[in-house]
């Protein structure tokens, strides 16, 4: 489930299109294990710290890190982003596994509300 | 004995999960949350074992399973009793509108620096509420379905138009005998025109009495100036007047936050204890903090006032051992959504937003807001959240897309982010605020200074909660 | 401690006084509780006790006779239980108690054996609690259960309690209804709580029941349809979660069917009381326990955190499930605190208040029936004594290690 950019050096970082002086902050994930959803959410997640651009590169996703700050650490910032996706990817595993009784529970709380009866639903 | 110990226990992928939200609060440390906000700390270990149906940790599972958290297939009562706190939890959303704040004048003496509002002694018909408008916004909050109503006074300082808190206070009254509900008074004054007039109308009608106290003298007088530089000891003498003509119960202080509270927590504490304030509201902003767009508003400094919040519940922690049973509001608040079903009804920290259906208020020249912060803006130019005129309908105000719009943009339970997080049951949405600083009413929650904000609050708690068993009894009795 | 088995003396007693219920009455009262009867007509169920050779009014259905001892005196021909009048000049039958039940009075209710050598007290009028039991079947099996069960048919006990309710003196106030498991007769018992709704419907009820039936929504509305107004189930709930519960009381699915049960009744506003046995296994879930309670069922009437009797299956069940008062007041005290700042009536029932944490002391109910709690030699000289319920005789030699006279 771990992102295939996860481990350092793997030779999982592409070199950047129009890399500006200093080699930028770059993560590939193999799309077969990190779906599009997971990184766009993760981005939004570590907005204070960076912003992140994401395209398509062969059979991977390559994001490239901003840090927002200065004294930000490379691999720090890249920790964080990789650990983001993974709780993002867990997220949405639980969600999809529990969505049908998270739809039982609402179904059943608002069964009985005057709100619901009101409404004239069912 | 014909079931074993081991019958009951479950095997690997022997449950499912149930629909549950994690935060990572320290390095080896998570909390897991139910759909009401019930928790569980775990390591991330235990997460991902937890997650994937390989724990054998049968200690942990029961631990889960009487969470709700967990399951075993085909079980349905956790479903019901998930449904049931679900319900409770929303059991006052139709009961709508519980505060009606009336601005019976703008006129102040005071001239505290972080106002915006508040006009000095100008002719009094410019800027004071007059009887038909006050009647009109009555015949409004009458209209709302809740059994209780609380009708506050504010301002400016609303003792400066008196004779109006009188009327108002009467024609409730008088009106509340065909509708039969709960009715509250509460006067927001700074106490400095507090007199034995004032103060005989406030026991004989029950009104409670809200004010300032932002600390110690130099801190609560450099924030709050007024001819004679003596508004810490008029605050002071008022409460104390207060506390004996009326009961101690009968009054209560507010602070507001600004930079110079900050690293004098402790101080602020020992003021209010000095005082026998038993509440202390360690409140998040200053009122108008969020409005400063750019330079308080989203870089509002959180952090630091973390770290006030953090020293001033110590504080106040402290004094409890000490057997001086004070209380952190907001604490008791949040705590009551986390360990509790019940509604603390506090508008500023509920989803839907409080906006128009927690609180309203009827400005003194008859515009309706959704919100004080809403009024304030308004005061600088911005009147998004004016709902209408005391002249408007009830339908109109209250269905109006001013109002619609952003209560349901901003909920929480379909905001991005929001709808994920562990915290999301003890949150609330503040349409205003994130308007306010980040131009819309959902707000992106990674960059605003509300969220983390009470990010910071909710982790500092749950991890005394977590460790503390004294405070974890505290936080206990605050949230009954 | 009160006896509530004894012998009795009556040859040759057959007939209306065998296998049957009275009421006991003096002599002094036979305007009020004979109406119109006399010899020719005695009334049923009424029976007359007698001390120390006091004249027999006529019209009783039976005579007890107090103060000797049981067996033939000689010299008396024919002395006890014949039937009809004229017998030594008693106006009916005769029943010589045995010393142990010298503690009879107005207002109790007997149970005659067939062969009428046995009196069993059911009801004793000046006991603070009294309790029916309604069958040993059980679809529990509580590894502490007091009571254990037994399979066969004893439909007999619901008939018996219902004529002891017929008989109840005016004056009673509570009674509790226990097994086994009353609601196994679904049938029997809710026409037991119509018949005390119409013969004594000031009675305040307890029924005692695992609560698993009430998870039938039909026997739980015709249950709440009956409309006693002073009737409250006091059920077991040993966890805040099926595994650990299920294992205590020996049944899959009882924990889910208990609390659905408990969630039926509250639905009607029945009322329910929680009891939680206080043992080995419960001790650590304890405070759990008590929060769950608050956030699950905060509607219940009370809770009632009872301490072990030491008879029945706890008894070749003590390792599992024995634990000493004395070492377990932290979870005890910490489940009371979140129970009692909730706002939830908590009562401790069934312990010796020397063991107990004296924070729990007001907390704690005196509670062990008077025919079955004993002091030691020890609590002579305590000064809690007449506070406190002493210990279960039942538990024999099981008892904490700490007990103590309290200076």
């Amino acid at each position: 489930m771990s992102p295939a950019g996860g481990v350092p050096g793997a030779g999982a970082e592409a070199t950047g299109a129009g890399a500006i002086g200093a080699a930028e902050i770059t993560l590939a994930f193999d799309q077969a294990t990190v779906d599009l959803d997971a990184l766009q959410r993760s981005a939004y997640v570590v907005a204070a710290e960076m912003t992140v651009d994401i395209r398509v590169c062969g059979a991977d996703y390559v994001c490239t890190l901003f840090p927002r700050r200065q004294d930000t650490r490379d691999e720090d910032l890249k920790h964080r982003f990789r650990a983001e996706v993974n709780d993002q990817i867990l997220r949405a595993r639980i969600a999809k596994e529990t969505e049908p009784l998270r739809n039982l529970v609402f179904a059943l709380a608002f069964s009985q509300t005057g709100l619901a009866d009101a409404e004239g639903s069912a | 004995m014909k079931l074993e110990r081991a019958a009951t226990a479950l095997p690997r992928h022997g449950w499912q999960l149930l629909p549950l939200r994690f935060h990572r609060i320290d390095a080896d440390s998570v909390v897991l949350t139910n759909l009401v906000g019930e928790h569980v700390f775990v390591t991330p270990d235990e997460l991902r074992t937890v997650a994937d149906g390989t724990c054998a940790d049968q200690e942990l599972l029961a631990r889960l399973r009487a969470a709700h958290l967990v399951q075993v297939p085909g079980e349905t009562l956790p479903a019901e009793l998930l449904a049931i706190k679900l319900r409770t939890r929303m059991r006052r959303l139709p009961d709508s509108t519980g505060l009606h704040i009336f601005v019976v004048t703008l006129r102040c003496e005071h001239t505290c620096r972080y106002c915006q509002v508040s006009r000095q002694s100008a002719a009094k018909s410019e800027f004071d509420m007059t009887e038909e408008t006050a009647r009109r916004a009555l015949e409004l909050a009458f209209r709302s379905p809740s059994p209780q109503l609380k009708v506050e006074f504010q301002g400016g300082e609303p003792l400066l138009n008196f004779p109006l808190v009188r009327w108002i206070t009467a024609e409730a009254n008088r009106m509340n005998q065909e509708h039969g509900k709960d009715l509250t008074f509460v006067i927001a004054t700074n106490l400095a025109l507090l007199d034995e007039e004032i103060l005989g109308f406030c026991a004989e009608e029950q009104i409670h009495i809200s004010t300032s106290l932002d600390g110690p003298q130099d801190l609560h007088n450099g924030n709050r100036r007024r001819p004679g530089r003596d508004s810490w000891q008029q605050a002071v003498a008022g409460i104390r007047r207060v506390q004996e003509r009326l009961g101690e119960d009968r009054v209560s202080a507010l602070m507001t936050t600004t930079e110079a509270s900050l690293g004098r927590a402790a101080e602020i504490i020992d003021t209010y204890a000095g005082l026998g304030l038993r509440g202390v509201f360690l409140r998040p902003v200053s009122p108008y903090g969020f409005a400063l767009r750019g330079r308080g508003g989203a870089n509002y400094d959180v952090g630091r006032w973390l770290e006030f919040y953090r020293a001033g519940l110590d504080r106040i922690v402290e004094l409890n051992r000490q057997g001086v049973p004070m209380v952190e509001m907001y604490a008791a608040i949040i705590a009551k959504k986390m360990l509790t079903n019940a509604d603390p009804g506090y508008v500023d920290l509920t989803s839907p937003a409080g906006i128009g259906i927690g609180a309203l208020v009827y400005n003194y020249d008859g515009d309706i807001y959704a919100s004080d912060e809403g009024r304030m803006l308004a005061e600088m130019g911005d009147r998004t959240f004016r709902l209408g005129t005391v002249r408007d309908s009830y339908a109109d105000i209250m269905l109006s897309d001013g109002l619609l719009n952003p209560l349901t943009e901003s909920i929480t339970l379909s905001a991005p982010m929001c709808a994920t997080c562990a915290f999301e049951p003890y949150c609330g949405a503040d349409p205003v605020f994130h308007h306010a600083t980040m131009g819309d009413f959902t707000g992106h929650k990674a960059l605003s200074a509300f969220c983390r904000r009470n990010m910071g609050v909710f982790t500092l708690l749950l991890r005394k909660i977590r460790d503390d068993p004294y405070f974890r009894d505290l936080l206990w009795r605050w949230a009954q | 401690m009160l006896k509530l088995m004894g012998r009795a003396d009556a040859t040759g007693l057959a007939g209306p006084a065998a296998d049957d219920v009275w009421r006991v009455c003096l002599p002094e009262d036979a305007d009020n509780d004979l109406s119109g009867a006399d010899e020719e007509a005695p009334a049923t169920s009424v029976a007359c006790l007698l001390r120390d050779e006091q004249d027999a009014p006529p019209g009783y259905g039976l005579y007890l006779m107090a103060g000797h001892e049981a067996g033939m005196r000689p010299g008396m021909p024919g002395v006890a239980g014949s039937r009809g009048p004229g017998v030594s000049g008693m106006p009916g039958p005769v029943l010589r108690l045995g010393p142990e039940l010298a503690h009879l009075d107005a207002g109790d209710i007997i149970h005659v054996s067939g062969d009428g050598r046995r009196v069993t007290v059911l009801w004793k009028n000046s006991a603070r609690h009294n309790a029916l039991l309604l069958t040993e079947q059980c679809d529990n099996y509580c590894l502490m259960c007091s009571q254990p069960p037994k399979d066969r048919d004893d439909a007999w006990l619901f008939d018996r309690a219902r004529k002891v309710i017929s008989l109840l003196p005016p004056g009673a106030r509570a009674l509790s209804l226990t097994g086994g498991e009353p609601t196994l007769h679904a049938d029997a018992l809710l026409g037991l709580l119509e018949h005390c709704k119409r013969v004594a419907p000031g009675l305040s009820l307890h029924l005692l029941s695992n609560g698993r039936r009430f998870a039938d929504p039909q026997f739980t509305r015709r249950y709440a349809a009956v409309g006693l107004t002073d009737i409250m189930a006091g059920i077991p709930v040993y966890a805040p979660e099926p595994g650990l519960h299920d294992f205590i009381v020996q049944a899959v699915g009882a924990f889910n069917e208990t609390v659905h049960g408990i969630l039926n009744l509250a639905s009607l506003g029945q009322a329910v009381e929680i009891r939680v046995v206080v043992q080995r296994h419960t001790v650590p879930v304890l405070p759990g326990l008590a929060a769950f309670i608050v956030r699950n069922l905060p509607f219940v009437a009370q809770v009632a955190l009872m301490g072990l009797e030491m008879t029945g299956l706890a008894r070749p069940n003590s390792p599992l499930v024995w634990a000493d008062p004395a070492d377990y007041q932290g979870e005890l005290a910490e489940a009371v605190d979140i129970l009692a700042t909730a706002g939830i009536a908590t009562r401790i029932y069934n312990h010796q208040l020397c063991v107990l944490d004296r924070r729990l002391w007001p907390y704690a109910v005196r509670s062990i029936s008077d025919w079955k709690n004993d002091y030691l030699d020890i609590c002579r000289t305590c000064s809690v004594r007449d506070a406190c319920g002493g210990i279960f005789t039942t538990s024999g030699n099981r008892l904490s290690q700490h007990l103590r006279p309290v200076p």
